[in-house]
C-alpha cells in the first residue's frame, strides 16, 4: 500500500498516525522494568532452559545403553554408503559402454 | 512542494513532542534498575535431536500449543515441503508438497488442527492435518496481497493475520476467505510479526526500521517504536505480553516496554556484526535467544542484557528459531537443510 501511495499522502498517513501516538498513556520506566524484572525472576526457577531438565526426566535424551541407537546409526550410514557406492559404479559402467559403443561406431 | 514542506515539519514537531514524552517517564533504565540482580549462570544447551529430510533450505518453522501437539512442530523449506515433525521419535507426521516452493513462512493453528504457509506467491495456503480421510489438503488459498507474505500467525481456527512485502498486514476470516481488516501505516516491507499472549494485539516489524503495536479489534496502530538502524527481520513479545524484543540487520536485538512506549535495552556486542535472522524468548522471559547470519545462535540475559551460551551446529545460517510450549526445548532451522532439537 506505501508502494502506490505519492509522498504527500504517506506523509499525511504518517500525521495521522503521529497525532495519535502524542496522547499515549505512558508509564514511568521506574515501575515497569521492575515489574518486568520481577515477573522475569518469578519465573526464571521453573524455566527449564536455564534450570535444565534432569537425564531422567528429559524426554529428548537417548535410551540409556543406546544399542538401538547404534546399530540404526550404523545401519542408516552403511545404506548410504552402499547406495553411493551402486550409484558411483553404475556410473562408470555406463561411461565405459558408451566410450565403447563411440569407438565402434568409428 | 509549500504543503509537504508544512506537513514534513508538523510531523517533526510531533515527533520531538513524543521524544520529550518519553524522556519524562525515564527516571531510571533498566541496566539501574537491574544492577541487583545476578547475572544467570552460564546455558549451555545440547543438540539432542537432528530432524533431517528437507532437501532444500529451511525458511521458517513453528511449534504447535496445544497440550496434544506440544512436542509437534512444522517446517517449511524451499524444496517445497511443508513438514510435520514429531520432534521426540524425529519421525514425519505429515510431509505436504507445496503448490509454490517459495515458501518464507510456516505457522501451526493453537487447536493443532491447520497449518498454513506462504512466500513468493503472495498467497497464505491454509492446509487441514484433521481432513476426514486422513489426507491433508489445501482448505483456502488467502489471496490479496500485492507483495510476498513473509509471515503468518493464526489467532484460532478461523482468523489468521498475516504480513506481506506490499507494506501491509491483514486480518483474514479462514471460513469466508477475505480481508476482515487491513493494517497499514508501515513504510517498508513487513518482515515478520508476532501476536501477543492475551490474543489482543500483534506487533509487526518491517524494513522502515520500525516496529508497530497494532490493536487487532479496532484495527488500529497504538505505538509505533524505532531505534533500529537497518530492516528489522524478527519479532517477539515477551511472556507478560508487556514488551516487545526485535532482532534486525544492524546486529542488534533491542526490548521496547510497551507500557513506557520506548526502548528498555539494547543487546549488542562488537564481536557481533552479521544481522540477526530470527529471536526467541525462552517461557520465563529471562533468555532471549536469538539467531544471525554466522551461523550461530546467541543466548542473552534479557535482563543484564550479557550473552550467557552460544548454540554452534548448524553449517548455514540459522533462519528460525522457536521455543517450545512447556519450554524444554528450542529448536533452530538453518539453510543447511536441517532442524535440531535443542535443551
Amino acid at each position: 500500500m506505501a508502494r502506490d501511495m505519492s509522498d504527500i499522502d504517506i506523509l499525511k498517513m504518517e500525521l495521522e498516525q503521529l497525532k495519535k501516538e502524542v496522547s499515549t498513556p505512558r508509564e514511568p520506566v521506574s515501575k515497569t522494568s521492575k515489574d518486568t524484572m520481577d515477573w522475569c525472576e518469578a519465573a526464571s526457577c521453573t524455566d527449564l532452559l536455564i534450570t535444565g531438565v534432569p537425564d531422567d526426566k528429559n524426554p529428548y535424551k537417548p535410551e540409556k545403553g543406546g544399542w538401538k541407537n547404534i546399530m540404526l546409526y550404523l545401519h542408516r550410514n552403511t545404506w548410504q554408503t552402499y547406495c553411493s557406492y551402486v550409484s558411483l559404479f553404475t556410473g562408470l559402467k555406463r561411461l565405459k559402454l558408451e566410450r565403447r559403443n563411440r569407438r565402434d561406431v568409428h | 512542494m509549500g504543503e509537504m514542506e508544512e506537513l514534513r515539519k508538523e510531523a517533526d514537531n510531533l515527533k520531538d513532542q513524543i521524544t520529550e514524552a518519553r524522556k519524562v517517564v525515564q527516571d531510571t533504565t533498566l541496566q539501574e534498575a537491574v544492577a541487583g540482580t545476578t547475572l544467570v549462570g552460564r546455558v549451555q544447551l545440547k543438540t539432542r535431536k537432528t530432524l533431517r529430510g528437507h532437501l532444500a533450505k529451511i525458511y521458517a518453522m513453528h511449534w504447535g500449543t496445544d497440550t496434544n501437539c506440544s512436542k509437534l512442530c512444522v517446517s517449511a523449506s524451499q524444496d517445497g515441503k511443508l513438514i510435520v515433525w514429531d520432534t521426540l521419535t524425529t519421525n514425519k507426521v505429515n510431509a505436504i508438497p507445496l503448490k509454490s516452493s517459495w515458501v518464507m513462512t510456516c505457522a501451526y493453528a493453537p487447536s493443532g488442527n491447520m497449518v498454513a504457509c506462504g512466500g513468493l506467491d503472495n498467497m497464505c495456503s491454509i492446509y487441514n492435518l484433521k481432513g476426514k480421510d486422513g489426507n491433508v489438503k489445501v482448505m483456502r488459498e488467502l489471496a490479496a496481497h500485492t507483495g510476498y507474505l513473509s509471515c503468518c500467525r493464526f489467532l484460532n481456527d478461523s482468523e489468521i493475520i498475516t504480513s506481506s512485502g506490499d507494506c501491509t498486514c491483514i486480518l483474514w476470516d479462514i471460513e469466508t476467505g477475505t480481508e476482515k481488516t487491513i493494517f497499514a501505516g508501515h513504510l517498508g516491507d513487513c518482515m515478520s510479526l508476532a501476536v501477543s499472549p492475551d490474543f489482543k494485539m500483534f506487533i509487526s516489524g518491517a524494513c522502515d526500521f520500525t516496529a508497530k503495536l497494532w490493536d487487532i479489534r479496532e484495527a488500529t496502530c497504538r505505538q509505533t517504536f524505532s531505534g533500529h538502524e537497518s530492516d528489522i527481520n524478527a519479532i517477539g513479545f515477551f511472556p507478560n505480553g508487556n514488551a516487545v524484543i526485535t532482532g534486525s540487520d544492524d546486529a542488534t536485538c533491542k526490548l521496547y516496554d510497551l507500557r513506557a512506549d520506548q526502548e528498555l535495552i539494547t543487546y549488542q556486542d562488537s564481536g557481533i556484526m552479521c544481522g540477526v535472522t530470527s529471536l526467541a524468548a525462552s517461557l520465563s522471559g529471562r533468555l532471549l535467544l536469538a539467531g544471525y547470519d554466522d551461523f550461530n545462535v546467541n543466548i542473552w540475559d534479557m535482563l543484564k542484557a550479557e550473552r550467557v551460551g552460544v548454540l554452534a551446529g548448524h553449517d548455514n545460517r540459522v533462519s528460525c528459531i522457536g521455543v517450545s510450549s512447556d519450554g524444554m526445548a528450542c529448536c533452530t532451522g538453518s539453510w543447511d537443510s536441517f532442524l535440531k532439537i535443542w535443551n
